[in-house]
């Protein structure tokens, strides 16, 4: 007994122990959304309010889209044990993430019950995954419903059981609350299933299948009862999950072209190439694109915040080893349910980037992953030769340690500004003079939403947060603008009082266009004068100073010549 | 047999109509590359040697990027027959194009020695919107895939008869060496691969593989010498992938050596090789191959692929032949399987994204994984009742001559409008237009700078002058400007220089013409400007000026 869990066991503790190493030691520092989602849990744990004073709410607001309840709230016990840090944020997602590596295992254990090691090769693909690492080491949601959604699916697998189905359930209602993709894709996986069964005459599958999808429905009612409530649902999710099919770029390329046919005397031409059949064949291109071999083994989509800017979802050597899996499932033709299962696993798993504009997204197409991992696993376990799977494991390993070096020391450089690199350290500067000040000027010139992580360093009491009237006290406009006597914008908005002592954070081009506006106030009641602060300074990866620290105050009054 | 080469036919005569129709005018004008080469053959022609002055060089240096020689001899005789115009520059490439269908259909027919796929094949290679639009401007790459082709079918009928004509595939593959660029790293490589997968076969009778080693050799020596030369190594430098600024920017990237592993790890051989894989595997990304591998149109615009939308399932189907259903002998699928693999090495090693053209030589294997994808489905059409085959026919027909008519929509219509400025649109007009008023200057000064976004674009004007002037080559290579300076390009009364209008202003008896950028027209006199000439996007391309 203990032999056959001893290899899962190592894999888990690799696979932890990897992720933990990347969130406590090397990643850089928090983004806005981590630091708005680790306040707002903190807000929670001790007011029951959120950010927007609204008690335990379902869904919150943020500056890039509504977002779902599940990890905010699953912070609170985190941060109630840690204290507000990085890693309480992190923490609680590298444990739920490991969790999936147990989840592939088991699956893979139920599926291919004679295929020896099958299970662990999966299990050992997707605990060394780089987007699977990458996603345990950040806020975004994505790593966290595929977890979900491999524990739910493991408990549906197997021998039935009620106690088995109540988990899988709550684990698919978990993977509900935690991201909007995870409806897109549980609704398109529904619907491409209901299909195969009718279409496949599979009449013994229909009842288990509407059971589960019944009572996800039930389950997931009131967060979308809240979510249908909102004034810019739709909006929302025409914004950030169906953006295809607002993307301007391609409105205005087939008006051109149009008017380019117009002007060539081809106007039925025009009308009958470029319309909006166009977009089913954009569908079909952003679809396609996600399973590109660049995109998964190579380069991924490039966006720091999705995944690590120089790798793909999947390490590289994992390209040929699936292509040999892909043709063992094929050639061997083990046509199974599972098999057909996993197709439609693959197909519906394409949905929620190819639905979304900026395709293909590395953060939306990640149910994709652990298919491509156990395809990999079959590759692996198809290799008759011993000789094959040592230098098989050589080349994974120099791969793998080509990824960790590139993550560890090249990355946190190459990322320093999405991440906020040293952005901690430098708050913490800032908090010391402003405590000694009325008022605290912020830019948001080169960080967006900078207010969240001044919250989160400075460790904002909530009863401070809270205490005036919230009408005044805080505001919410793209992102959040004011809270207390911080006042976040752009220099030109600052309606600085002559005689009050204020702390100015602005970047070097805004300190060289507007030092002089600040330089000296004087009206009835008093003056103030600027004076830079040449100590405090927040640089980039290069050493450039990007926010410079000034203070006005009528003390500096005192140092200027007379 | 008689139906089969019907077939051919009416295939070949279609590709004959995608490659023909509309050639003058389609490409909009005359490149820059095709006027230096059209030029070039023509001075060939008249003088025997280049625009440079050299006797028959096997490198021509051209405007300083030392271009491969056969194609501009090559043209010599439709020059000679047609004159220089638009038709006879492309007129070479648009036939040899052409040839390459009939020359693909019998390799892919000894090579699987299956006659309908065969046929497919070369169905999807004459309607290729990649073959087709290389065949339809002077691209060097397109002959050189046609000597690649003859020389590998030749090999294959030389196996037959024991290495009988074996020197012939030899003199092909070399010619395609002298052609183009890309080949000169595919075509050695490609022919290792073609020895060792059909080893046995070529050793049955070794006495008959001196001659074509020795023929090889010989052709080799001048070759050999290009290659030595700084000039031969002049077009690899420039586009090797080491002069990528992405990589240069990830090679200068800070490198903490803590451990003797990562030390091991982080050089600039490992660092180049991980960025040359993401480009290698960009050949084979899906948008590449069938949605905007043309780049017709601009980003985000309907565009066309390598190959047509209707021919991806077809795609698929064949794959799934090639790597499950193994329906090819052995040989056949490890040649197949090498030229899938080998075939767009050469341009992932260049500083492009993805560059379709110095991909060409990939060509015929996407086409053959379609047209093994077609076989098949025909095959299995038969178990249909003879209704739906015929509607599942009739609809696939439709479908394609709909995808060829979108093809041709997008090029005929929209290429022109979006990218006429890559094509050096708008000297053939200046030219036209200056010869026919060349002797009223005392000076016509040309500014090769030009562009609708700003002066991006450096031309080569002087050739488009002395194209559309069907200027004496003697005169040109023997002009006393030219012997003043090494690169003076400066012939009769044209200068070829960057204009500055507050100090040129002043020059009287002058002609200028250059682009807004270089002569802004709020400054201009309206009395004084001629010509003004748009791009066909409707910025302004070029502003002919007098001063008096």
């Amino acid at each position: 007994m203990q032999k056959k869990f001893l290899g899962i066991l190592i894999i888990f503790l690799l696979g932890f122990l990897l992720r933990l190493y990347w969130v406590s030691n090397y990643s850089p520092d928090l983004n806005s959304q981590e630091a708005l989602i680790g306040y707002r849990a903190k807000l929670i744990l001790e007011t029951g309010k959120d950010e927007t004073g609204r008690r335990f709410p379902l869904i919150f607001t943020s500056f890039e889209d509504y977002q779902l309840p599940l990890k905010t709230y699953m912070l609170i016990p985190s941060i109630k044990l840690f204290g507000l840090s990085k890693f309480a944020v992190r923490m609680p997602l590298v444990i739920l993430n490991s969790l999936a590596i147990f989840a592939i295992w088991g699956i893979c254990q139920k599926i291919w019950k004679k295929e020896k090691n099958l299970k662990l090769w999966a299990a050992f693909f997707l605990a060394t995954s780089p987007s699977m690492i990458f996603s345990s080491g950040t806020i975004f949601s994505a790593g966290l419903t595929l977890s979900f959604l491999l524990l739910g699916f493991y408990f549906f697998l197997g021998k039935r059981s009620r106690s088995k189905f109540v988990i899988g359930i709550v684990m698919l209602s978990l993977a509900v609350y935690s991201a909007k993709i995870s409806w897109i894709f549980t609704i398109s996986l529904s619907l491409l299933f209901f299909s195969f069964i009718i279409v496949g005459h599979r009449i013994e599958l229909k009842r288990g299948f509407l059971l589960i999808f019944l009572s996800l429905i039930i389950i997931s009612l009131p967060l979308l009862i809240d979510f249908w409530c909102l004034p810019s649902a739709f909006q929302s999710l025409r914004d950030n999950d169906f953006s295809l099919f607002k993307d301007i770029g391609i409105i205005n390329s087939i008006n051109s072209l149009r008017g380019e046919e117009i002007t060539s005397g081809l106007p039925l031409v025009g009308k009958i190439f470029y319309n909006k059949a166009f977009w089913l064949i954009k569908f079909l291109e952003s679809f396609l694109k996600q399973f590109n071999p660049r995109f998964l083994f190579a380069a991924g989509d490039g966006d720091p915040l999705h995944g690590f800017s120089n790798f793909g979802p999947l390490l590289l050597i994992l390209l040929p080893i699936t292509l040999v899996g892909l043709l063992y499932l094929i050639r061997e033709k083990q046509i199974s349910l599972y098999t057909l299962a996993m197709t439609i696993w693959l197909v519906a798993a394409g949905f929620p980037s190819a639905l979304a504009g900026k395709n293909p997204d590395q953060s939306k197409c990640i149910f994709i992953v652990p298919l491509i991992l156990i395809i990999a696993a079959l590759g692996i376990y198809s290799l008759k030769l011993k000789i094959y799977k040592v230098i098989f494991f050589a080349l994974f390993f120099l791969n793998f340690i080509f990824f960790v070096f590139d993550v560890l020391y090249k990355e946190p450089i190459r990322t320093s500004k999405v991440w906020t690199k040293g952005f901690n350290k430098f708050a913490s500067e800032v908090e010391v003079i402003a405590q000694k000040s009325q008022k605290i000027y912020f830019t948001d010139g080169i960080i967006q939403d900078p207010a969240p992580l001044l919250l989160f360093y400075w460790q904002y009491p909530s009863e401070q947060f809270f205490n005036s009237d919230s009408t005044t006290n805080f505001e919410y406009k793209h992102w959040i603008q004011k809270i207390g006597n911080i006042q976040i914008g752009r220099p030109q908005e600052f309606t600085m009082v002559p005689g009050e002592k204020a702390v100015l954070v602005m970047t070097k081009v805004e300190e060289q266009k507007f030092a002089e506006k600040f330089s000296f106030l004087k009206f009835g009641r008093g003056q103030s004068c600027y004076k830079k602060e040449k100590d405090l300074e927040y640089k980039d990866q290069n050493g450039t100073v990007v926010l410079s620290v000034a203070t006005v105050s009528p003390e500096n009054c005192k140092q200027l010549p007379k | 047999m008689k139906k089969t080469f019907l077939i051919l036919f009416l295939v070949t005569l279609l590709g004959f109509f995608c490659r023909f129709w509309r050639l003058s005018t389609n490409p909009v004008s005359l490149s820059m590359n095709e006027v230096a080469i059209a030029y070039n053959s023509f001075s060939i022609l008249k003088t025997g040697r280049d625009e440079w002055g050299s006797f028959l060089p096997l490198s021509f240096r051209s405007v300083g990027d030392y271009k491969a020689p056969i194609l501009i001899y090559f043209m010599v005789p439709a020059i000679a027959i047609l004159g220089l115009n638009e038709f006879s520059t492309r007129f070479t490439v648009a036939i040899f194009g052409t040839l390459t269908i009939p020359v693909v259909f019998f390799l892919i027919k000894k090579i699987t020695k299956n006659e309908k796929i065969a046929i497919f094949t070369a169905f999807s290679l004459a309607i290729s919107p990649w073959h087709i639009q290389f065949s339809r401007a002077t691209f060097e790459a397109t002959l050189a895939l046609f000597f690649v082709l003859a020389g590998t079918l030749v090999f294959f009928i030389s196996l037959e008869k024991k290495n009988e004509k074996l020197w012939l595939s030899v003199v092909l593959f070399v010619l395609s060496l002298y052609t183009y660029h890309a080949e000169r790293l595919f075509t050695p490589v490609f022919i290792l691969g073609l020895l060792i997968i059909y080893r046995k076969d070529l050793f049955v009778n070794k006495k008959k593989l001196v001659t074509p080693f020795l023929v090889g050799m010989i052709l080799l020596i001048p070759f050999a010498k290009i290659m030595l030369s700084s000039q031969g190594q002049t077009r690899a430098r420039m586009t090797f992938i080491t002069n990528d600024l992405d990589l240069r920017l990830q090679l200068q990237e800070i490198r903490p050596q803590n451990f003797f592993i990562f030390k091991f790890l982080d050089n600039n051989l490992i660092i180049t090789l991980n960025f040359w894989v993401k480009r290698y595997l960009n050949y084979f990304d899906s948008d590449f191959l069938f949605f905007k591998g043309s780049f017709f149109t601009p980003p985000d615009a309907p565009d066309v692929g390598l190959l047509y939308l209707i021919e991806l399932p077809f795609f698929i189907l064949g794959l799934y032949c090639l790597f499950v259903e193994r329906f090819l002998n052995q040989k056949a699928r490890r040649l197949i399987i090498f030229w899938l693999l080998w075939g767009p090495v050469v341009a992932s090693l260049t500083n492009n994204e993805q560059h379709a053209l110095r991909a060409l030589v990939w060509i015929p294997i996407p086409q053959l994984i379609v047209g093994l994808g077609a076989y098949k489905f025909f095959n299995k059409l038969n178990y249909f009742r003879k209704t739906i085959k015929v509607s599942i026919i009739v609809s696939l027909v439709v479908l394609t001559f709909v995808n060829i008519f979108y093809f041709f929509d997008i090029y005929i219509v929209h290429f022109p409008i979006s990218f006429s400025e890559c094509w050096a649109y708008g000297w053939k007009e200046a030219a036209l237009f200056v010869w026919e008023h060349q002797k009223g200057y005392q000076s016509i000064v040309v500014d090769p700078a030009f562009g609708s976004q700003g002066p991006y674009t450096v031309g080569v004007p002087y050739l488009h002058f002395l194209f559309y002037g069907k200027y004496p080559p003697a005169l040109f290579q023997n002009d006393p400007q030219r012997k003043k300076g090494w690169d003076s390009v400066n012939f009769a009364n044209f200068v070829f220089r960057s204009i500055y209008w507050p100090d040129d202003r002043s020059k009287k008896n002058t002609l200028f013409i250059g682009s807004p950028w270089s002569l802004p027209p709020d400054d201009l006199d309206k009395q004084s400007i001629l010509q003004v000439i748009k791009f066909k996007n409707g910025s302004t391309a070029l502003i002919i000026v007098e001063n008096k």
